[in-house]
């Protein structure tokens, strides 16, 4: 009996350590879960918030489709529309093209099989049930259009071009896999002279985000040729020398090529291997290879421009001489190596690299053809410029199946603009589309030398595109800026100036065009030049005055415009120590050209401006920002009572004073809950009924297949956008994409409102791995086109968050990289296509990015996030940052304090911004912060709730948390009874 | 060895919830163009695929590397199992916590796509309230009886965080069940070659002093980092990546400690100690003397650092130069020493290639020698 009973303690003991054990694990996780609970939510898809609507809301943003099927269907032919606007006819000797009915095709390369999309990364599109090219093919062309065989082949052959991994890959995961001519079979050749009309050969290269294309990669060089992706490799070469060969035998008509790219190749191959055509198409989308075959065909009539310099020589631009991420020299004297990324994990590479971008101003045509007309003009040290070695087909290019010219070229100065106006006669037979190009140029003066600015001898600044019947005319009537025409002195007057002097405009088929037009106005000796020019399609217009007034404030704020990148400009930083730039300079191309990368160390300045990673450093730039930008901050008012709702305020403007009222009324906890915690969403802000929000990634529609989910309509890559010139397009795009939007939100307060795009960064080089996402190399242009894409997308309701603000013109070393430039190249090249957003188009949103101006990440600088985006250009919405989970450099407080308003990440381990409730400056800038937030979803289709009941909900994994807590406690408080109970039975039984 | 176990899927858990970037994987409400994914397929057929991700040993082998068994059962499911090896657990599938079943599910159906018969494959993750994330379709071709495709699956559910495994099939079985699967793609973590290897029991650490002056850094398996060794003058002598370490000797105790950093603020001290740094064989590579700059193996009959380059004295004539910026080099050059005057022959376009650029721009043809450093003559 006793036996008996010591058993049962010894079960009671066991049962009672088991169960405390668990206890105490469920009460420690419970505060441990909860730092990391937002990760939680999300990876889990808790439900953190419960939404009831208000009956009687506004409705503030509707669908205009009365189903998803009707949108849908609009978007398929949209998406077909852009690309047979946006492709550029390049090459089409002996009128190639367009192609009859019935024309029977051999397709070549494992493209052609594999089209290209689009790129990968967080603007990846889910390519599922995208059209192939057969499919295209067959439809414009007829049934049985493209061997069977060579599609089978190609399906089964085991050849398959390889991009970078989506998230951390590298460069040297890049593979173009083209099939070796050895691999086709006699049996195979037998087939292709039944389908022997057109050797249809795909070009595709990819770029995707987090790594850039390899541009000479020595452990490539067994895969491509140099190790340059861009380039033809060895089985594209042998394919094309066969392809010749068998042209001349008549097994094949034609050779016909499809670049199916937004990082343009190495065009140094397009008059060989008798090559009759070249269509450039980008990355087509889902439907866009419909359009393809329509060009093709004849349906349609190619009326797309390239927005990009295509190169006969990709190294040869200025930008490719210093285009990577390059280690300061001193950076293993830092402890640099220490990790502050986050979806790289393990790489060491974030705050130890830089960038130079020593070009300046002269990337793309900018570069080309202001050298060009130096060499023509025998000025500037051009030296024997070869132009024609260096370009292939110069930005703005691009043929059509008809011919158009050019009469009664005026310009009229209307005082803040010019009316530029021309004729266009269609004077082929066949209709088509014409866009009309215009181009100025600025007068480069002595003051420009003497004060080192610099100006490019032709810069678009307007265009227009219509149909044209053939054998009519059409009128186009385009207004220019003269603002447009100023140029930033950031060395003596500080600000943008109006130069004395003539400018000329023209109208150009091109940019070379224009300059030719403009050259043979100036008289210059034809025999220098490459191509020919019109001087009647010229005018001189002369400045009589230098003007440093008119353009020193905003147009928009009234507020001053002046320097605020000295600290990105080593030549102006004052902790560079003795490391200046030699910038290139028109007036000395051959001595200024850069020779390779530069060289750059870390100094201590550097370090503690921004590099550190030392809290003692951090704390010190807080003090030092506190002091600079809020010098006379005292407590705000904060978690006050109040009725305000954030309903109230879907129509209130932006200045309206009554927004402190209602910011007041949110605790500090749940400001700095909205601030940190944004990954893909909005945290809920009960306390002024603010409901949360479903951010998702662009900007080739809404690309959700990265994060999880399959994405909507998945329209072309932006260059092609860029190349239709046509913003009504882009208009009827951006408001598709908006639907879709709409469209995903549901009944359960799922509300997708905000969207990671559109891209606004430039193609410096062909070689960026996010290309795609970026309209152009040309700013102005990007920001034309963003400010129409981003208008029509917030139309229906949707927020943008525009990408990458700024200088994130590559992925190479991207975390933290510090970016090095003049101020000049930043505000006319890379901030235009942010500005076009933002001002024009009224965007309320951009999204930082993960590299340094300087040495300064570009969410805490505050020239970037304030003096730009607030006080010049007036933005009033949210700046989110890129990704910020566990980058800690992405500091809060200085961010906050800089002007950055949202986290992309989650708070764990850098929570900054906690215990600094009674900090007045602080909270001052919190507060700022969580009104562009709360500015941005109030003026979104989120507020079609109307004054909903938003109700917390605890996530079912913490309710089953907390439930384990209580049941554990319950069974280890029974266990310790029993098991006392037992022991005292134990000893009351008599021994035996 | 367990401790290793468990920090390595202590690693894979931080990678998780640190990293994930978790997307939000509600149910797909976006308006789809290709329309659903439900298709209910039939067929008398099944397949079976397999295939294997493997980055190395690298630092986050534990979280990346896997195998994946995909079942295509005759009601038309498509069940994929992952199995990730890198952790060295071949228990039983169903308890083994690093083997998952169904981590992957979908449905499939014999198809024609453009005119081609396939496989159509269509494959998710699907979480336990049943949202789809990561979705897929891809098409399955027939190479002689043998099917493949390119299947991408999410290191974490539901996020970014993606890479891409090639899967090959056919109708054959050839894992009878996920046990037999396991055995087959079974690890058995196997040290470097060392000669010392010095183990920091607490946090699962081990620094391997291997025979030519390599060090490697394992946290758990996965190698973390690499450097250099040696014993000069009886100290015990460190670097790790490119910089130099700080060791403690206590008479012939050495101890060094290494900060392995998954990211600022996530971070893992090891210390390690040789007991007794006299019983260390000399390093046999040359990395006697870890060298400042990185260039812990000594080339050549000579080496100058010249700028970002480095000049290798190959023999009497032949030379090579090093950018070890971007780990590039080139053999080809050619060069005359007169004095302290180093006059550098560079071979021709198609020798240099993509490295033209780097010599055209760092490069010179004549150079000034002091000591181990060559600076262009003026």
């Amino acid at each position: 009996m006793k036996k008996k009973a010591k058993k049962a303690s010894t079960l009671w003991t066991v049962l009672t350590t088991i169960t405390a054990v668990l206890l105490v694990v469920c009460i420690v996780a419970i505060p441990v879960t909860a730092n990391f609970a937002t990760a939680i939510n999300v990876a889990l898809n808790a439900k953190t918030q419960e939404i009831v609507p208000d009956p009687d809301a506004t409705i503030y943003f509707w669908s205009d489709y009365e189903s998803e099927e009707d949108l849908v269907a609009y978007e398929k032919e949209l998406c077909e529309q852009i690309e047979e606007e946006g492709a550029a006819l390049l090459v089409n000797k002996d009128d190639t093209l367009p192609l009859a009915a019935g024309t029977k095709f051999t397709p070549f390369s494992q493209s052609s099989f594999n089209l290209l999309y689009g790129g990968t990364g967080s603007g990846q599109v889910s390519a599922n049930d995208a059209v192939s090219l057969k499919a295209a093919l067959d439809e414009a062309f007829g049934e049985d259009s493209v061997n069977p065989e060579q599609w089978k082949f190609y399906a089964t052959c085991g050849y398959e071009r390889v991009n970078a991994d989506t998230t951390g890959g590298n460069q040297g995961q890049y593979r173009i896999n083209e099939v070796p001519w050895s691999e086709y079979s006699d049996a195979l050749q037998a087939t292709w002279s039944s389908y022997g009309d057109v050797a249809l050969v795909v070009l595709a290269r990819s770029g995707g985000e987090g790594a850039d294309l390899p541009s000479g990669l020595p452990e490539l060089e067994p895969y491509m040729t140099d190790g340059d992706y861009l380039r033809l490799c060895k089985e594209e070469v042998e394919m094309f020398e066969n392809l010749e060969a068998l042209k001349e035998q008549g097994v094949f008509k034609k050779i016909v090529v499809l670049l199916n790219s937004s990082n343009s190749l190495q065009l140094d191959f397009v008059d060989d291997y008798g090559i009759d055509a070249v269509l450039w198409i980008g990355d087509v989308g889902m439907t866009g290879i419909n359009g393809v075959a329509d060009i093709l065909a004849g349906n349609a009539n190619p009326s797309g421009r390239i927005v990009d310099t295509f190169l006969r020589d990709n190294h040869s631009s200025p930008a490719m001489q210093n285009f990577g991420a390059y280690e300061y020299t001193n950076a293993a004297e830092y402890d640099t190596a220490t990790a502050q990324n986050n979806t790289d994990p393990g790489i060491s590479k974030c705050n130890q690299d830089y960038v130079v971008y020593q070009e300046g101003i002269y990337v793309g045509y900018r570069y080309y053809e202001t050298r060009y007309e130096d060499y023509v003009l025998g000025q500037g040290n051009a030296g024997e410029y070869d132009y024609n070695a260096d370009v292939a087909f110069p930005f703005g290019y691009g043929l059509s199946y008809t011919t158009f010219e050019y009469s009664n070229f005026t310009v009229e100065d209307q005082g803040e603009t010019f009316l530029v106006e021309v004729d266009v006669t269609n004077t082929g037979d066949m209709d088509g589309k014409h866009t009309v190009q215009i181009y100025f140029q600025s007068p480069y003066t002595q003051y420009d030398i003497d004060n080192g600015v610099e100006k490019a001898a032709v810069e678009l600044c307007g265009f227009d595109k219509k149909e044209i019947a053939a054998g009519a005319t059409e009128h186009y009537e385009i207004t220019v800026d003269k603002e447009d025409l100023t140029s930033y002195d950031a060395n003596n007057a500080k600000t943008y100036i109006l130069e004395d002097g003539d400018y000329y405009f023209t109208v150009g088929t091109d940019a070379h065009n224009a300059i030719n037009n403009i050259l043979m106005a100036k008289g210059a000796d034809e025999s220098r030049m490459s191509g020919t020019g019109d001087a009647s399609l010229t005018y001189k217009w002369n400045n009589p005055t230098f003007d440093a007034e008119t353009y020193s404030v905003s147009s928009v704020t009234g507020k001053p415009i002046t320097n605020l990148f000295d600290n990105a400009d080593l030549n102006k930083y004052e902790g560079a120590e003795d490391q200046q730039i030699t910038y290139l300079t028109r007036n000395d191309w051959v001595g200024t050209f850069p020779q390779g990368p530069v060289t750059l160390r870390i100094t201590e300045e550097m370090w503690k401006d921004g590099l550190s990673h030392n809290e003692e450093d951090r704390a010190a730039i807080v003090e030092e920002y506190k002091a600079l930008y809020y010098p006379d901050a005292t407590m705000p008012a904060v978690g006050v009572a109040g009725d305000l709702t954030a309903s109230m305020f879907a129509q209130t403007e932006a200045d309206d004073p009554s927004w402190a009222d209602l910011i007041s009324q949110i605790p500090y906890g749940e400001m700095t809950n909205l601030i940190y915690n944004g990954f893909h969403l909005t945290q809920p802000v009960p306390s002024i009924g603010l409901p949360g929000t479903y951010d998702e990634n662009g900007p080739q529609g809404f690309t959700k297949s990265l994060m999880g989910g399959s994405s909507a309509m998945a329209y072309t890559s932006e260059d092609v956008m860029a190349a239709t010139f046509n913003l009504e397009l882009i208009e009827s795009m951006g408001k598709c994409i908006g639907e879709d939007f709409l469209h995903a939100t549901g009944e359960d307060g799922t509300v997708y409102a905000g969207i990671y795009g559109p891209g606004a960064n430039i193609h410096r080089t062909p070689y960026c791995g996010r290309n795609f996402e970026y309209y152009s190399e040309d700013g102005w242009l990007s920001g034309k086109v963003a400010a129409v894409e981003v208008a029509a997308i917030q139309d229906r309701g949707v927020y943008v968050f525009t990408k990458h603000f700024a200088l994130n013109d590559q992925e190479e070393g991207r975390y933290g990289i510090s970016t090095w430039s003049n101020e000049q190249a930043i505000r006319e090249l890379y901030l235009e296509g942010f500005e076009g957003s933002v001002v024009d188009g009224g965007g309320m949103g951009v999204m930082s990015s993960f590299n340094r101006l300087g040495v300064v990440w570009s969410g805490a600088h505050h020239g970037l996030m304030t003096g730009i985006l607030r006080d010049e250009w007036g933005m009033k919405g949210a700046a989110i940052t890129d990704c910020s989970v566990m980058a800690n450099y992405m500091d809060y407080r200085m961010g906050v304090l800089a002007g950055q308003d949202l986290w992309d990440g989650y708070s764990m381990g850098m929570a900054t911004l906690d215990g600094l409730e009674n900090d007045p400056a602080i909270v001052t800038a919190v507060q700022n912060a969580v009104k562009h937030i709360a500015y941005s979803i109030t003026h979104s289709h989120a507020m079609n709730v109307g004054n909903a009941t938003i109700i917390p909900v605890t996530p079912w994994w913490q309710v089953a948390l907390y439930g384990a807590t209580g049941v554990m406690a319950v069974l280890t408080a029974l266990c310790a009874f029993l098991l006392v109970r037992s022991i005292r039975k134990a000893k009351k039984q008599p021994t035996n | 060895m367990k401790l290793k176990k468990l920090l390595a899927l202590g690693l894979s858990l931080v990678m998780v919830l640190a990293l994930a970037a978790c997307g939000d994987d509600a149910a797909d409400a976006t308006p789809t163009p290709g329309g659903s994914n439900t298709d209910a397929p039939t067929s008398t057929k099944s397949f079976q695929f397999y295939g294997k991700f493997d980055e190395g040993d690298g630092a986050n082998a534990s979280m990346l590397n896997a195998a994946f068994l995909l079942n295509l059962n005759e009601d038309g499911t498509a069940v994929a199992d992952r199995y990730m090896f890198s952790n060295y657990d071949a228990s039983d599938a169903a308890t083994n916590p690093t083997y998952t079943a169904s981590y992957m599910s979908g449905t499939w159906k014999e198809a024609e796509r453009d005119g081609v018969p396939c496989l159509q494959i269509k494959l998710a993750y699907v979480d336990e309230a049943g949202n789809e994330s990561n979705s897929q379709t891809a098409y399955a071709y027939d190479v002689a009886g043998v099917y493949s495709f390119d299947m991408t699956f999410p290191v974490v559910p539901g996020m970014s965080y993606t890479r891409t495994v090639t899967m090959e099939g056919s109708e054959e079985k050839t894992y009878a069940d996920a046990n037999a699967f396991i055995q087959a793609y079974k690890a058995e973590f196997v040290p470097p070659e060392n000669v010392a290897a010095l183990e920091d029991a607490e946090n699962g650490g081990t620094a391997y002093l291997q025979a030519d002056g390599t060090l490697l850094v394992y946290a758990g398996y996965n190698n973390v980092a690499q450097g250099t060794w040696a014993v000069d003058g009886g100290a015990l002598a460190v670097t790790i990546g490119e910089a130099a370490v700080d060791v403690t000797m206590d008479g012939s105790k050495a101890t060094f400690s290494y900060d392995y950093s998954v990211a600022e603020g996530y971070s893992t001290t090891y210390t390690f100690t040789c007991d007794d740094v006299t019983a260390l064989p000399a390093p046999t590579g040359g990395a006697e003397t870890p060298a400042e700059g990185g260039e812990a193996e000594a080339e050549g009959i000579a080496s100058y650092e010249a700028g970002g380059l480095v000049l290798v004295l190959l023999d009497d004539t032949n030379m090579k130069v090093k950018f070890p910026e971007y780990d590039m080099e080139r053999d080809g050059f050619t060069y005359v020493l007169d004095g302290n005057t180093l006059t550098v022959t560079a071979p021709g376009e198609d020798v240099l290639g993509a490295f033209g650029q780097i010599w055209s721009a760092m490069g010179a043809e004549t150079w000034t020698i002091d000591g181990n450093t060559a600076t262009k003559a003026e």
